[in-house]
């Protein structure tokens, strides 16, 4: 019997194409390990049930996963996160992608309303400071490297 | 699959539909959208096959075994009143092309409609809701709706455009909408047919629409570089920058590519979208 997967959700209110909103949110979830490696995605029948989407709309987003070398599709037998080594590059890659998307977000804001990078990066520190994150000094290590 | 192939109808000297062609692919949800007096409801009855059209034709799926290819929520026809629940299943059960009773008992149920209560007692909301269960219980290959969502609370609403994309997935048939709430519709549809007029200014695939549209908007005083010049829809000026509404069919990072970092660019949202088309009536090249 499979485990409940974490449920995905669709705003069809966001512009978003929606199967980009899937790709988007299979792909951190695959990141984050909430997938883990060898376990099997809905099959398409069911996440277009699910979503109430067009299951075409699943079958593009699958292919994208596909190309992004996270998941592999074994005919006849559904669509699984890829294993370990081969997957763990491409998950990293996704991982980054996302966390950069958000920082340029950010930035982009502030700069319209004027603000620069070391304004910027000084409300950063003093969140991570209220929000008691510690926030290592030295900028050459990262945080969490193995995560 | 249902074809309209260049149909116009006149009402004495006016012309109410004017050189319509649209195709309505199996699998798919389209939603039909277009003010009040554009047309839809002439059109629905059209392709349901309960007015002619002046000139040109509908083709209707016949290939499949259903013996007939329609099924169609016509605004302004009702079922009897004096007839029960029961009785309006009764009846529908009879129709050629077949009919899921259990689906229609299912979906009756879901809303809490007595099946022995009379049409005519029943609340505005729920009498729709009876309209729209007898009409996706139908096995056709082409479902019609029109406005099949009137008078129905938020939560029913929902739960009814729900039911219509389960019935297209699993059935495999083609279901029109004609609306003109588009949130409801734009979560579950497959493309969009816009009329104005009785002319159709777009038919196209929401999907599509979400990744080629966006909305730039420029730092004060800076000019839209120019190789987006000829992607650009329409232009609003604001007091921050003005900004314009630009399709390209390399989708957002490739607008992004084209501009500065002051300058910014989001998704433009279907509702947005629509709402630009219909009040400056902008043209939706491709």
């Amino acid at each position: 019997m499979p485990r409940d997967l974490p449920p995905l959700s669709i705003d069809p209110c966001s512009g978003e194409p929606i199967w980009r909103q899937i790709v988007e949110q299979l792909k951190v979830q695959i990141a984050s390990r909430e997938l883990t490696p060898g376990e099997r995605l809905p099959s398409i029948r069911n996440l277009g049930s699910t979503l109430k989407v067009n299951p075409r709309t699943v079958v593009r987003a699958y292919e994208e996963l596909g190309h992004l070398g996270l998941v592999v599709t074994r005919q006849g037998q559904g669509v699984f996160v890829l294993n370990g080594e081969a997957r763990e590059p491409a998950s990293q890659h996704a991982r980054r992608a996302v966390l950069e998307d958000l920082t340029r977000r950010m930035l982009a804001e502030g700069t319209r309303m004027g603000a620069d990078a070391d304004e910027m990066l000084a409300i950063f520190e003093e969140t991570c400071q209220a929000m008691q994150l510690p926030l290592s000094k030295s900028e050459t290590t990262p945080r969490n490297a193995s995560c | 699959m249902l074809n309209a192939d260049h149909v116009s109808r006149m009402f004495g000297n006016v012309p109410v539909l004017t050189d319509v062609s649209l195709s309505f692919q199996t699998g798919e949800i389209t939603a039909l959208l277009g003010p009040n007096g554009s047309g839809k409801s002439t059109l629905f009855r059209v392709m349901a096959g309960v007015l002619e059209p002046s000139s040109g034709c509908v083709h209707w799926d016949v290939s499949k075994s259903v013996a007939s290819a329609v099924a169609s929520m016509i605004d302004g026809w009702e079922p009897p009143r004096w007839a029960t629940a029961r009785r309006l299943l009764d009846l529908q059960s009879e129709v050629p092309f077949g009919f899921d009773r259990s689906y229609a008992e299912k979906l009756l149920c879901s809303q809490e409609i007595p099946l022995t209560k009379r049409y005519g007692a029943l609340s505005k909301g729920q009498r729709r809701w009876v309209c729209a269960s007898l009409t996706l219980a139908t096995r056709a290959s082409c479902l019609l709706l029109d406005e099949p969502a009137d008078g129905l609370d938020p939560r029913a609403r929902k739960k009814l455009y729900d039911a219509i994309r389960d019935v297209v997935n699993e059935r495999e048939c083609a279901a029109v909408v004609a609306t003109h709430i588009l949130p409801d519709i734009g979560r579950v549809a497959d493309a969009m047919a816009i009329l104005q007029r009785g002319r159709l200014v777009m038919h196209e695939s929401l999907e599509r629409l979400r990744e080629e549209l966006c909305e730039v908007e420029m730092a004060r005083g800076c000019p839209l570089p120019e190789n987006l010049v000829p992607h650009v829809l329409g232009h609003t000026p604001r007091a921050c920058g003005d900004a314009y509404v630009v399709r390209h069919c390399g989708g957002l990072d490739e607008v992004r590519e084209a501009l500065s970092s002051k300058d910014r660019v989001q998704r433009l949202t279907i509702d947005a979208l629509y709402q630009s088309l219909t009040e400056s009536e902008m043209v939706l090249a491709a």
